[in-house]
């Protein structure tokens, strides 16, 4: 908010210049300095020969008087209700059916018919509370309701904070940008009625200087003299724009949007003429962090590309392809296609992938166009559809058949490269049979995208793995590091035969859970994408429901998985991790030293997230997590966007308040995270076993 | 039976804005009988009056006389001059139609191209431009485009006894003035629902495969915004509808808007009630039809 202030500042100035206006003006508004319509003085004469100038400087007052308060409180109230409906499910759907029926109710019929029984100045903010708080609370719902799950919010639920420190300290920030925004549309919404209202004659009487009246009693003489209309339009323009424009400004200030990189020219070099396809020192940068890329796909080679999920394997697709992911950049590097060099997401990128490539992607279902037919094409055929599939939508096809369209689709140029997104996953006997035999057709180079390492082996001609943020030869194996021995003490966490129920269908996602944890010790959950161990730690923190017996001598804290959402975006880092401190009675001098301990120093006190990079907040997170002392730490995929050293990092962390008798549960897809634990559960079919080692 | 409930709620919205409506310009019950008397009336032509529109009768058995009138066409008569409001309603509102039938369809058609070419550029840009009241760009371009350039009247006469349509150089003006915020306006609305058919897989594969730009944009998410596009120019035409009470008054053009208007500043009831309710009915018929197109959406797409 610091930040913020010089803007408030100006735009105070600005708006009470506008309302005293008419204290600087060279005439009285209402007296008559000449002829009708003259070109004497700055701005020339209006209707009844006053001067244009004075009037102007006095006419925006009563709009102003009368669309400010207006705008606030339908913006307020809207912000309020629509908070609250983020909150509560009920007003939720109050709100929502409410404004959507409102929505289509002109706001300046209802100011009319209000203006026949009121005086406008009570008729415009009645109109404005009757239908723009519903609306203003629609939207502020619509920006606050997906932050419910997001990791800031949840840390607080799980750390204990009230529900009103939720709302007014968590989530009104978070939506700072949007409530502002909407404000000035709000304010700006009454402004147009207002103006409206005074067109019409209801406004403040003659003869009054208003900028509505001005425009509408000095056009006949536009010919005349034409500032005396310019004039007062321009004045509401640029009213109505520096509200607007300042309050998004405002928000812009108070939550830093992320941190861009300016985008780089398309390289100058020399022909590479080695592959097809070449990546040459190409680095990403997203919310997730850096990769590097550098890769050749040769002519007539089947290349494998293996990586854990959320590695960076389909963006690796798109960047060979010319294309980049939304919400990353391409920030170094080049790009060589034929050996040309080309830029990425430019016009030469999309010709040559149009014309030499075939693309079968990850989830062929919805690759299709659901309001499209299928059309013909020849392979279809021979692939051993029905004759009338070209006139079927997607929606009619089976699964198979899906998968067999698409694949005609990437085929039927006989394109020099075929890419293909895990290309094992739900393929029929037939399917499987046309791909082999598409991978080994001559001349052509294929691209495997998958997460079978087995398979790969056994098709391509080389395989490369995608780790912690680089490409690898996928033979050399991850080196562990040493398991940190730390001597178990007292039980801090029982589960007996805990139940967790799916979040929409109430089956249950894990049954007979059982499990203790102790002070010291580190336990790993690992299982498959969708297995529940996310919602075991979710469930465990209170945020979902569950069955069974849990018993908990202590605290918790919970660190999430999404590295983007883990902080507050309108809270600094120093303000995130007192917080915790300040709930638990004690004094937030110790943050410095905290963020100390992750290796962040003195200059990320007062930043906020958005200026900070993805590893960096993931620490940030981590210590906001422990600042509170808790006794159970509750971790999702702590490390999963981290480069090798900021993990080494916060396993340093984590490994030295494990020392102190922190109880560590983690949930991980990495093995070698979890060989770093002293103990690994699996979760298989809806259970829990724990693995023996040697 | 989706359907008989989608039209039920129209109608049921329909009666609550000519409830609102109603009730609102007869806050102050002894008004109309004033207003009909004329200035120099005696308390007893007043009185005599109140009894003859019944002004005595709660809100609700008057309401209920309105609506019985209104569904059979009937709007009541006029409280300035005794007449009846249903055939000046009528050719009132075909005249402001030349108006906002244009301007409503360059909204639809720039406000989707905008949405779609700009996506997340120009934001504040089209803020600003719907932001500006009608009126200021009423001005605006009277300077420009009829004083300075002297390519269109300032003035929107239209010839006694004839049409707007025999002089369409008088519609210009009004028409720029009505669909530049409109089309500012949808061009925003629109923002979030090109962004949601932009990031669904087909549209993200058919990039990959090098389909062009606007081919993308044609084939694979302009028939995808059809259900928010038809919600949109539902309000939107309620919108243009209303906002014609301010320019029309500014360029002297007798449509609906300026009865409007005019009705307001004698507070003549009857015909506010009649113009609320006209304009109300089109923007639930566009909702109606804009529930369609959803419903045929969901239907080509096999989700239904």
């Amino acid at each position: 908010m610091r930040r913020g202030w010089p803007l408030v500042v100006c735009l105070t100035l600005a708006l009470t210049f506008v309302f005293l206006g008419g204290l600087f003006a060279p005439h009285d508004p209402t007296e008559v300095v000449g002829g009708p319509w003259t070109r004497d003085g700055l701005l020339g004469t209006d209707v009844l020969g006053r001067d244009v100038l004075s009037r102007l400087l006095a006419g925006g007052s009563v709009l102003l008087a009368v669309a400010v308060p207006s705008g606030l409180a339908a913006g307020l109230l809207g912000t309020a209700t629509g908070l609250a409906a983020a909150w509560s499910p009920r007003l939720e759907r109050v709100v929502l059916r409410v404004s959507a029926g409102l929505l289509a109710v002109p706001g300046l019929l209802v100011t009319l018919a209000c203006a026949v029984t009121l005086p406008s100045w009570v008729a415009v903010p009645a109109s404005m509370v009757l239908l723009g708080t519903p609306l203003s609370a629609r939207v502020v719902h619509a920006a606050a309701a997906p932050l419910r799950r997001a990791g800031f919010v949840q840390a607080a639920v799980v750390r204990g904070e009230r529900t009103s420190y939720v709302l007014v300290g968590e989530l009104l920030p978070a939506v700072a940008a949007t409530v502002l925004s909407d404000l000035g549309l709000r304010i700006v919404a009454a402004f147009q009625l207002a103006v409206a209202v005074h067109v019409l004659g209801l406004g403040p009487a003659p003869p009054v200087a208003d900028w509505a009246v001005m425009i509408r009693e000095n056009l006949p003489g536009v010919v005349l003299n034409p500032w005396s209309v310019l004039a007062p339009a321009a004045a509401v323009a640029a009213v109505t724009t520096v509200v607007l424009l300042g309050l998004d400004l405002l928000g812009a200030r108070i939550v830093p949007p992320a941190r861009r990189t300016a985008r780089v020219p398309p390289p100058a070099s020399a022909r590479s003429g080695r592959g097809l396809v070449e990546l040459r020192g190409v680095v990403l940068q997203s919310d997730e962090g850096i990769t590097l890329f550098d890769l050749t796909v040769a002519r007539g080679e089947v290349l494998g590309i293996v990586g854990a999920s959320g590695s960076g394997k389909t963006t690796l697709l798109r960047l060979l392809l010319g294309d980049v992911r939304p919400g990353a950049h391409v920030v170094g590097g080049e790009l060589f296609l034929d050996g040309t060099p080309v830029a990425f997401g430019s016009t030469a990128a999309r010709r040559w992938r149009r014309r030499n490539v075939g693309l079968v992607p990850q989830d062929p279902v919805a690759a299709l166009d659901p309001l499209r037919r299928i059309g013909s094409s020849a392979p279809l055929a021979r692939l051993g559809l029905p004759p009338d599939i070209g006139k079927r939508r997607p929606h009619a096809l089976s699964g198979g058949q899906t998968r067999r369209v698409v694949f005609a689709r990437a085929i039927h140029r006989n394109p020099a490269l075929l890419l293909l997104d895990e290309p094992t996953s739900g393929l029929d006997p037939v399917t499987k049979a046309l791909v082999t035999e598409e991978i080994a057709a001559p001349q052509r180079s294929t691209v495997i995208v998958t997460h079978d390492l087995e398979w790969a082996r056994s098709v391509c001609d080389r395989v490369v793995e995608l780790r912690s943020g680089a490409l690898r030869s996928a033979t050399d194996a991850p080196v562990a590091a040493p398991r940190a021995a730390i001597a178990p003490g007292e039980v801090v966490l029982r589960l007996e035969n805990v139940a967790v129920p799916a979040h929409s269908t109430g089956e249950h996602l894990l049954r007979e859970v059982s499990l203790t944890l102790r002070r010291g010790e580190m336990v790993a959950v690992v299982g498959a994408s969708g297995a529940g161990k996310s919602t075991l730690l979710r469930a465990l923190a209170g945020l979902h429901p569950l069955s069974g017996h849990v018993h908990l001598a202590g605290r918790m804290a919970l660190l999430g998985q999404d590295p983007a959402g883990e902080l507050n975006p309108a809270h600094t880092l120093a303000h995130a991790v007192g917080r915790p401190l300040r709930l638990v009675g004690e004094h937030p001098g110790r943050v410095p030293e905290l963020l100390a301990e992750a290796g962040l120093g003195e200059q990320f006190l007062t930043r906020k997230p958005g200026q900070c990079s993805g590893g960096q907040r993931q620490r940030a997170a981590l210590v906001r997590a422990l600042a509170g002392d808790p006794d159970v730490l509750l971790a999702d995929e702590p490390t999963s966007a981290l480069d090798r050293s900021t993990a080494e990092v916060v396993l340093g962390l984590v490994n030295r308040r494990r020392a102190a008798g922190l109880a560590v549960l983690l949930v991980t897809h990495d093995e070698v995270l979890a060989e770093q634990a002293d103990r690994v559960v699996d979760v298989v079919d809806g259970r829990c076993v724990e693995r023996t080692r040697q | 039976m989706g359907a008989a409930l989608t039209i039920a709620r129209a109608a049921l919205t329909f009666l609550l804005v000519c409830l609102l409506v109603f009730v609102i310009t007869n806050l102050l019950p002894g008004d109309a009988a004033v207003i009909a008397a004329g200035q120099r009336a005696s308390p007893e032509r007043i009185a005599a009056l109140r009894a003859a529109l019944r002004l005595d009768d709660p809100v609700w058995l008057r309401f209920g006389g309105w609506l019985s009138g209104a569904v059979r066409g009937d709007f009541g008569r006029s409280l300035l001059d005794g007449g009846p409001v249903a055939p000046v309603l009528w050719s009132r509102l075909g005249t402001t139609l030349y108006l906002a039938v244009p301007a409503w369809c360059l909204a639809l058609v720039f406000g989707t191209t905008l949405a779609i070419v700009l996506r997340s550029a120009g934001a504040a840009a089209l803020t600003v431009v719907a932001g500006l009241p009608e009126v200021v760009l009423a001005g605006g371009l009277v300077v420009v485009f009829a004083t300075w350039l002297g390519w269109f009247p300032s003035v929107s006469l239209v010839p006694v006894g004839g049409t707007p349509a025999d002089r369409p150089e008088v519609l210009v003006l009004p028409i720029l003035a009505l669909a530049l915020p409109a089309t500012a306006w949808l061009a925003r609305l629109l923002r979030g629902p090109v962004a949601d058919v932009m990031a669904r897989p087909f549209v993200a594969d058919a990039v990959l495969r090098g389909v062009p730009g606007g081919v993308v944009a044609f084939r694979h998410v302009l028939p995808h915004l059809a259900p928010p596009l038809a919600q949109a120019g539902a309000v939107l035409a309620g919108g243009v509808l209303t906002a014609t009470s301010v320019v029309e008054a500014v360029f002297a053009y007798p449509g609906l808007g300026q009865l409007l208007a005019s009705a307001v500043s004698t507070r003549d009831t009857p015909v506010i009630q009649a113009v609320a309710a006209v304009v109300t009915a089109v923007v639930l018929v566009g909702v109606l039809v804009a529930d369609a197109v959803g419903v045929w959406v969901v239907r080509r797409v096999g989700a239904g």
